[in-house]
């Protein structure tokens, strides 16, 4: 296959009647209350909810080939976490219909992991006006962080829309395309740049999650002093960008924050331009 | 240059100019059946309008992560049909279209048939009268995307594709090089507007079908072939690996943003890769 596959022809096939998946038995997409099916756009492909024997999954469509999805996905199973999915990867496994004939393509499947986003549960915390649940939120956030930190795995895309909070409060990573490991193959996945300091570029090492996770956390805490309704606009208070930038959004919470010294240094690293590591930062968190 | 990321904040841009000239009721194969140019563009513009849907599709609804444009070019005149300005791709999602449903079926190598489905909302409809006011639409290009750079200073460039089959009746041949060259100027903070050529002729010889070809490259013998090549960009350098690992050149060269003959499927899928920024969503 030379080209990506164009989202039209994976919602034709997920949504055909025939037999389009090749090994993956019971297989049934979820629809909407407009006839469609569920499915999201990611930066590798396409998610879809489906149901798998009767259990709900998400679904994995890969425009392009993935050697590198099937690595994470191998890589993952050897781990053990519940702040990851567990995937399954499927080499060439759905049918889809081409110009002239089918072709198929990788698609990894994933037990669907209950809750709402971070993001979502941010702006339905700010809009209820709740400090105390965006206390929890970041209790957790910090107690996720130090669990990535205290692996040999980073995410690689640390944003509050690639963090599901589950009914019991706790959180898991989702989107794992920019997984880095030391065996992984290497990958040229930036992160998203409001949460990204601009050095990190392709950089890929055991940092590349530090600048978002101190991002993050300082966020989630000082919206607890000043949970701002632009937040539900913009998704946080500042940006890499603007604390970076010492815009007066970010200055504004750290005088907010700087009460709580180990918060205090992590805002001094979010606005240090030189680097996108932030030394000691298990030790800092631990302290917040 | 060219590495700005689409955000809804710093959203991208995609603008189609429509050839809807009398030219375009020849007959033409396209996926394998035969049509008409007119249709044949109609379900291009369609397809890469429902895909940048698609790929804006997150957990509760579409995003904006792009505003479009389209322009049809025909008879006296070159319309926008979205209006004035770019339209947000929310706004494009929620237009109320007719649907095109479209049942295909594809038989496995063990001779089982499968059945697909899909439906195609009509924002463009295939029109085909008079000449072809090709000058005038790349103006009409120019005003709306220097609007759209001036409103969005940080964003990746507008892209803008012109479908056609190049036989222009309102400019000369320098006048619309003249033309497209003032629209490549256009630009933002990232980058200069990239302006890609779609060739479609009734010619379906394979000698017809060439995509992205490199300065040195013999042209297919076609009418107009050599105007869409020189109005066209030079890809940036990040398509440019792409571009050649799918040619086989060991290294990239200077490609054009042209193709003739070209899928939708090859369009939209080689336009996207190799740039870190449009991956991102497209």
């Amino acid at each position: 296959m030379l080209h990506p596959i164009l989202g039209v022809s994976i919602i034709s096939s997920i949504t055909s009647s025939g037999k389009v998946v090749k090994n993956i038995k019971g297989f049934v997409p979820k629809y909407n209350s407009q006839g469609q099916p569920k499915y999201y756009a990611g930066r590798k492909g396409f998610l879809f909810e489906v149901d798998i024997d009767g259990k709900q999954h998400a679904l994995k469509c890969y425009t392009q080939p993935q050697k590198r999805g099937e690595a994470i996905c191998n890589y993952i199973l050897q781990l053990s976490t519940d702040r990851l999915p567990t995937p399954t990867f499927y080499n060439q496994e759905l049918l889809i219909p081409t110009l002239m004939g089918v072709e198929s393509i990788d698609v990894s499947t994933y037990p669907w992991i209950e809750g709402k986003t971070l993001d979502f549960e941010i702006k339905r915390s700010v809009y209820n006006d709740n400090r105390e649940s965006l206390l929890r939120l970041a209790e957790e956030f910090r107690q996720l962080a130090l669990d990535i930190l205290n692996s040999p795995w980073r995410h690689g895309d640390i944003k509050p829309e690639n963090i599901i909070v589950r009914p019991n409060g706790k959180l898991c990573l989702v989107d794992v395309d920019a997984l880095w490991a030391p065996s992984l193959p290497p990958c040229n996945e930036v992160g998203t740049p409001t949460f990204t300091h601009p050095l990190r570029g392709t950089n890929r090492d055991e940092h590349i999650d530090d600048y978002s996770i101190a991002l993050v956390l300082a966020n989630l805490h000082a919206l607890v002093h000043n949970p701002a309704p632009e937040v539900i606009k913009k998704g946080l208070l500042f940006t890499a960008e603007e604390a970076l930038g010492g815009h007066p959004l970010f200055l504004d919470a750290v005088s907010a924050i700087a009460s709580n010294s180990a918060l205090a240094t992590l805002c001094e690293a979010l606005s240090n331009k030189d680097s996108y590591k932030i030394p000691n930062l298990i030790k800092l968190l631990c302290d917040v | 240059m060219y590495n700005a990321h689409i955000t809804q904040q710093y959203k991208g841009a995609i603008m189609l100019l429509i050839d809807q000239s009398g030219s375009m009721d020849e007959e033409y194969l396209f996926n394998g059946q035969k049509t008409t140019k007119a249709r044949a563009v109609a379900t291009i513009a369609n397809t890469l309008i429902e895909e940048i849907i698609n790929r804006s599709q997150r957990r509760r609804g579409v995003g904006d992560y792009f505003d479009i444009a389209v322009i049809g070019y025909g008879g006296d005149e070159a319309k926008s049909l979205f209006g004035k300005r770019f339209r947000r791709i929310t706004d494009v999602d929620s237009m109320y279209v007719p649907i095109d449903n479209r049942h295909v079926v594809r038989q496995l190598p063990n001779g089982e048939c499968l059945n697909f489905f899909f439906e195609l909302r009509q924002w463009v409809t295939p029109v085909s009268k008079g000449r072809t006011p090709m000058g005038a639409a790349l103006r009409m290009a120019r005003t709306m995307s220097a609007a759209w750079c001036r409103n969005n200073p940080h964003s990746f460039p507008p892209i803008v594709i012109n479908i056609s089959d190049g036989e222009a009746t309102d400019a000369a041949y320098d006048e619309l090089i003249r033309l497209s060259n003032k629209l490549k100027e256009v630009a933002t903070e990232d980058g200069n507007l990239l302006f890609f050529n779609l060739h479609i002729t009734a010619n379906t010889d394979q000698a017809s079908v060439l995509k992205w070809p490199t300065i040195n490259e013999p042209l297919p013998y076609l009418r107009h072939s050599k105007l869409l090549y020189d109005m066209a960009s030079v890809l940036p350098p990040l398509y440019a690996n792409t571009i050649a690992s799918l040619k086989g050149h060991f290294t990239p060269q200077e490609y054009k943003a042209v193709c003739y003959n070209a899928s939708c499927d090859e369009l939209l899928g080689d336009i996207q890769i190799g740039s870190a920024s449009i991956s991102q969503i497209i």
